[in-house]
C-alpha cells in the first residue's frame, strides 16, 4: 500500500500544488472523523484542489487507479458521511469558497459547494433576501454538504428542505466529467436528476455549483416560547396549531433535560422548570404575524399552556432561538459525549414514541435529552454517554438502534435530515426491502459502476443485511406491537 | 378520523392486475402505453401511443388510502381523480400546494404526478415534485417498490419519490403517491393592471415581492399584469390600501381557467410552446418568424408561445439563457417535443432507463426518441 500511496502522490503533485496535498500523519489527522466523532480512521491521503480541472483531473487519476474518493464540506455530519477509509482520498471542498452571482429579479444566488451556510444569507442580505434553510451547524456546515445530505433546519416547516430551495447544480462525476443538472427555470427537461442528486451523501458525484433560491427578509418575525408541564400536552399542541391551518416558519420542542442544558449555556430565558418548551415563530407582515400570533397564543394557552412568552423585538426573539440552535453543544458540556439520533414520525405518535424512548432510557440506564423539530416530526434524542468506561458506547448505539426501529414502526423513518452514513446503515436492512436496496444499488451503478464514490456509506449491501440480521419491519414482524400504527 | 370517511364504496385495488399485465407484457415483449384520466394524452412525443402494443390503464386503481388533516399528509391510489382529492382537502379548510391543471376532470393523481405540472402558484408554493413525500410504484421488472415515505422529513435513501415526477410513465407504474397537503388560504384576491411591457411586468412583480406583500400567482398578457394575493382574511381584505390606484380587482376564476387552459389564448387551436426559463432575460419572442401571441406565468418564468416557429430558431433562442422549449400542444412535425439533453444527462438518462425498466416495456419514446 506505501507504494500506491507514493505512486499516487507523484501523479497528484502534477495536478494540484504541494500545499493542496496533505499526507503526513499529523497533516491527515483533523479529517479522521466529522461530527460522528465515534468514529475514527485516517485517510490515505488528503486533497485539497482548487479549480474545477484540478478535480476533474483527480477523479481521472482515481478512476484509473480504482482509488476511493470521499467528499467532505465542513465536517460536520452527523452519520459519519465524510468518514475516510484507510485506502481513500479524502477530497476537501474546502477552498471553493466564493458566492459568484447573486441574482435579485430571479431571486437566486450561484455558490461554490465549500461556501458556508450562513454566508450565503450574509452576502444576500444587501438585497433584502435570505437562503432560508438554516441547519443549527449553520456558521461552519458547507452548502455542498447541505445538498448532499438534503440538509433541514428550524425553519424548513414552512420553507421547505435543501432540496426545495436549490434550483440548478453542476456536479463532477467518477470519470472527471462535469455536467449541469437543471436550468434557469423552475422545472428543468427530462428527469428531475436535481432530486436525485440531492441527498446522495457524496455517493453519485462531487457538488461543484450551486444555484440556491433566495427569498425576501420577512418584514416581521415574533417567537411565542411556550412552557408545558408535560409532554404529551406540548405535543398536542404542536397538533393543534396546524390543525387550525397555521404553518409556523418554526415550531419547535426541548424536553426538560434538553431545556436545562440550553438555558445553562445560553441563558435564554427558558423555564427550567417546565417538562417541556415550545418555540414558535411566525413571520411575514406586520398584520399577517400579529394576527397570526394571537390565533397561536389562544391556541397554546388552550392547550394548558403554564406560562408563554412573546418576542418583543428581534434581539428577543433571536435569543429565544439561541437556546434550541446551541442545544447540541450545551448538551455536549454536561455530559463527555452524546449519540444524536434523527427518526421522524408522524406526530400524532410523539407522546407514545417518547414514553418508549423514556422507557429505554430506564432500561439501558443512559439519559436523554430531547431536543425536535415538532411541526415537521423530526425528533433528535441525544443520548447522554461516556465513551471511556467499557461497553457504554456499544449499549449507546444499541438504544440508538432501538429508537430507530420504534420510528419505523410507527411508520416514520429512520433519517429526517442527517443522512444514514455509516451510522444508520444496519438500519436501511429494516426500512427498506432487498428489491429496493438492490434498487438503490443499481442506481449507483449508473453513476459509478466501480464503487469509488463514497464506497460502504448511506446504501448497505445485501450481504451487509444479511450478517446485521435485520428483518423489513414492514411485513408485519412489528417490534412494538403495543403502538397503534397505520 | 378522515382516514375513515374518505374510504370510498367504489375504491378498488388494481395492483395484482397492473403486475400481471406488466408480467405478460415482459413475456410476450410487448409495451404498454399507461394511461390515467387521459386528460394529458396530447402531451408528450405523438409517435408514443403508436408503438405500444396495449394499454394500461389506471383509472380504475382507485381510493385515498390515508389522510391525516394535522398531518398534512394523504396517500391515494393512483387513479384517484384530482376533483375527488380536491373535495376532500376543501372540506378540511386545506388543499394541494401544486394546484395541478385539469385539463378534464378525469384528471388522476399518478398522472398528474408522472406529467409534473404544476398550476400557476408554482413560484410560491412549490411544484408537485416538491410535495410528493412518497411513492409506490410497479418497475419494468413487475416488482412493486416503495420509495420515500409517509413524514415531511425523509433522507433515507436516494430520493427517488421525486425523481420520478415528471417522468412520463417512461420509468414505471406510479401506483400509489403519498403528498403533503397545506391549509388553504383563507382569503384569495385578483388585481389586473395594465402594463406597457413584459419587462415592467417582471420588474412589478419582483418590486411587490421585495415588500413582501403576500403575492401568491402571476400572469402577463396582452399589456396586462393580473396578481393574486393569498393569505388571512386580515389582511387581504384590506389590501388594496397597500396598492396603487392603477389595480382594479377583478375574478378569482381568472386563475382556474389559466390554470386548466380555459382562457381564450389557450383555445385557438394553433401550436402552443411551453417555455421554461429565468425572468431577467430581454429575449423577444415576438421578433421570431410565425410569432402569434404569448402568455407569461410564474413571475415571469414560464411563458407559453403560440404560433408555427422554426423549431430550431426559437431552441437557439431559449438556449442562451439556459432555459428549455416544449412543444407542448398540437406538435407541427418538431424533432424535439422536449429540450434536448446534454451528451452526459442524456447518456445517465438512457442508463437510469435500462435500470428501472430493462425491457423497455413502458410508454416507448415518450420524452425523446432514444428511450
Ligand atoms: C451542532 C450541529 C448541529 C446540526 N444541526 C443540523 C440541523 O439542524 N439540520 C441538519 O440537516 N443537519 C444538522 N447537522 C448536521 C450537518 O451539519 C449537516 O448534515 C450538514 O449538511 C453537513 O455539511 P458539511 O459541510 O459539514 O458536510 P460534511 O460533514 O463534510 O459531509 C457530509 C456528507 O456530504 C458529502 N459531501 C460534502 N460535500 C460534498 C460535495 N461538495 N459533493 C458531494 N458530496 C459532498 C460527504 O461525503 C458526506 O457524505 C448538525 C451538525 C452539528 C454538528
Amino acid at each position: 500500500m506505501e507504494s500506491s500511496k507514493s505512486k499516487l502522490i507523484t501523479e497528484l503533485r502534477l495536478i494540484v500544488p504541494s500545499q493542496c496535498l496533505l499526507f503526513e500523519e499529523e497533516q491527515l489527522a483533523p479529517y479522521e472523523c466529522d461530527g460522528l466523532s465515534a468514529y475514527r480512521q485516517l485517510p490515505m491521503l488528503v486533497v485539497l484542489p482548487e479549480t474545477i480541472e484540478q478535480i476533474q483531473a483527480i477523479m481521472k487519476l482515481c478512476s484509473q487507479q480504482n482509488v476511493p474518493v470521499i467528499a467532505r464540506g465542513a465536517g460536520t455530519g452527523l452519520s459519519g458521511g465524510a468518514l475516510p477509509r484507510p485506502d481513500s482520498i479524502l477530497l476537501s471542498l474546502a477552498k471553493f469558497n466564493k458566492i459568484k452571482k447573486i441574482d435579485r429579479i430571479n431571486q437566486i444566488a450561484v455558490v461554490e459547494p465549500g461556501v458556508r451556510n450562513i454566508s450565503i444569507s450574509e452576502a444576500a442580505k444587501e438585497h433584502n433576501l435570505y437562503y432560508a434553510p438554516d441547519p443549527s451547524s449553520q456558521i461552519a456546515c458547507t452548502i455542498g454538504g447541505n445538498v448532499a445530505e438534503n440538509a433541514g433546519g428550524v425553519h424548513c416547516l414552512k420553507y421547505g428542505l435543501t432540496v426545495h430551495n436549490i434550483s440548478s447544480l453542476k456536479i463532477i462525476n467518477i470519470e472527471g466529467e462535469l455536467i449541469s443538472i437543471g436550468d434557469s427555470g423552475l422545472d428543468s427537461a427530462g428527469y428531475d436528476f436535481l432530486a436525485l442528486l440531492t441527498g446522495s451523501e457524496g455517493l453519485l458525484g462531487i457538488i461543484i455549483e450551486i444555484t440556491v433560491k433566495l427569498l425576501v427578509i420577512p418584514p416581521k418575525a415574533t417567537v411565542l416560547l411556550a412552557a408545558f408541564n408535560s409532554i404529551e400536552k406540548a405535543g398536542a399542541a404542536v397538533a393543534n396549531i396546524i390543525a387550525a391551518g397555521i404553518i409556523p416558519a418554526g415550531l419547535e420542542m426541548m424536553d426538560q433535560n434538553a431545556v436545562r442544558a440550553a438555558e445553562a449555556f445560553a441563558h435564554a430565558g427558558y423555564p427550567t422548570d417546565a417538562q417541556a418548551i415550545l418555540l414558535c415563530e411566525l413571520d411575514g407582515l406586520a398584520e399577517e404575524v400579529d394576527a397570526l400570533t394571537d390565533k397561536s397564543y389562544k391556541i397554546l394557552m388552550a392547550a394548558d399552556a403554564v406560562d408563554i412568552k412573546i418576542s418583543r423585538n428581534d434581539e428577543e426573539r433571536l435569543i429565544f432561538w439561541k437556546g434550541r440552535k446551541a442545544a447540541f453543544p450545551a448538551v455536549g458540556r454536561i455530559t463527555p459525549d452524546y449519540y444524536c439520533m434523527d427518526g421522524t414520525i408522524p406526530r400524532k405518535h410523539l407522546a407514545k414514541v417518547l414514553k418508549e424512548i423514556s422507557r429505554l432510557s430506564d432500561e439501558y440506564g443512559l439519559a436523554v435529552a430531547n431536543v425536535f423539530h415538532a411541526g415537521d416530526g423530526n425528533l433528535h434524542p441525544l443520548i447522554l454517554y461516556d465513551a471511556n468506561k467499557p461497553g457504554e458506547l456499544e449499549r449507546t448505539e444499541e438504544f440508538g438502534g432501538k429508537i430507530l426501529e420504534l420510528c419505523i414502526s410507527v411508520g416514520g423513518t429512520i433519517t429526517g435530515e442527517h443522512g444514514v452514513g455509516i451510522e444508520k446503515i444496519d438500519h436501511m436492512c429494516i426500512q427498506f426491502s432487498k428489491d429496493e436496496l438492490e434498487f438503490f444499488r443499481k442506481i449507483k451503478q449508473v453513476f459509478d459502476p466501480n464503487t469509488l464514490l463514497n464506497p460502504g456509506k448511506a446504501i448497505p449491501t445485501l450481504s451487509r443485511c444479511a450478517e446485521f440480521g435485520a428483518m423489513h419491519v414492514h411485513s408485519g414482524d412489528e417490534k412494538f406491537p403495543e403502538l397503534e400504527r397505520f | 378520523m378522515n382516514n375513515i370517511n374518505s374510504i370510498n364504496t367504489n375504491d378498488k385495488d388494481c395492483t395484482e392486475e397492473f403486475v400481471e399485465q406488466i408480467q405478460a407484457a415482459i413475456t410476450h415483449k410487448h409495451c404498454l402505453q399507461i394511461i390515467g384520466g387521459n386528460s394529458k394524452g396530447f402531451y408528450g412525443r405523438p409517435d408514443s401511443p403508436a408503438r405500444c402494443d396495449s394499454i394500461l390503464n389506471v383509472s380504475s386503481h382507485t381510493g385515498i388510502l390515508y389522510y391525516e388533516p394535522s398531518e398534512l399528509v394523504l396517500r391515494a391510489r393512483a387513479g384517484t381523480p384530482i376533483a375527488e382529492i380536491n373535495h376532500l382537502l376543501a372540506k378540511n379548510r386545506q388543499c394541494l400546494s401544486f394546484n395541478p391543471p385539469c385539463y378534464s376532470k378525469h384528471t388522476t393523481l399518478g398522472g398528474v404526478v408522472a406529467s409534473g405540472l404544476t398550476g400557476p402558484n408554482r413560484p410560491y408554493w412549490g411544484s408537485v415534485r416538491d410535495a410528493v413525500l412518497g411513492l409506490q410504484i410497479i418497475n419494468g421488472e413487475a416488482n412493486v417498490l416503495n420509495f420515500g415515505g409517509q413524514v415531511i422529513k425523509n433522507v433515507a435513501g436516494y430520493d427517488l419519490s421525486r425523481f420520478l415526477v415528471g417522468s412520463l410513465g417512461t420509468l414505471g407504474l406510479i401506483n400509489e403517491v403519498t403528498v403533503k397537503v397545506i391549509p388553504q388560504n383563507e382569503l384569495t384576491r385578483s388585481f389586473v393592471s395594465e402594463s406597457a411591457n413584459t419587462l415592467d411586468s417582471i420588474k412589478c412583480i419582483s418590486q411587490l415581492k421585495y415588500r413582501s406583500l403576500p403575492l401568491s400567482a402571476s400572469c402577463i398578457h396582452n399589456n396586462f399584469l393580473t396578481i393574486q394575493f393569498s393569505g388571512p382574511e386580515k389582511l387581504i381584505s384590506n389590501i388594496e390600501s397597500k396598492l396603487d390606484n392603477r389595480w382594479q380587482e377583478t375574478d378569482n376564476h381568472f386563475w382556474s381557467d389559466l390554470r386548466d387552459h380555459k382562457l381564450e389564448f389557450f383555445k385557438k387551436t394553433k401550436s402552443l410552446w411551453r417555455l421554461n426559463l429565468s425572468a431577467t432575460d430581454e429575449l423577444n419572442f415576438s421578433s421570431l418568424k410565425h410569432y402569434q401571441s404569448e402568455l407569461i406565468e410564474w413571475d415571469g418564468r414560464l411563458r407559453w408561445l403560440t404560433g408555427n416557429f422554426d423549431e430550431s430558431e426559437l431552441r437557439q433562442l431559449v438556449n442562451k439563457v439556459q432555459g428549455q422549449a416544449c412543444s407542448f400542444r398540437n406538435q407541427n412535425s418538431v424533432n424535439f417535443v422536449f429540450q434536448p439533453l446534454s451528451p452526459e444527462i442524456k447518456h445517465l438518462s438512457t442508463q437510469i432507463k435500462q435500470t428501472f425498466d430493462p425491457h423497455g416495456v413502458f410508454n416507448p419514446n415518450k420524452m425523446y426518441s432514444d428511450w
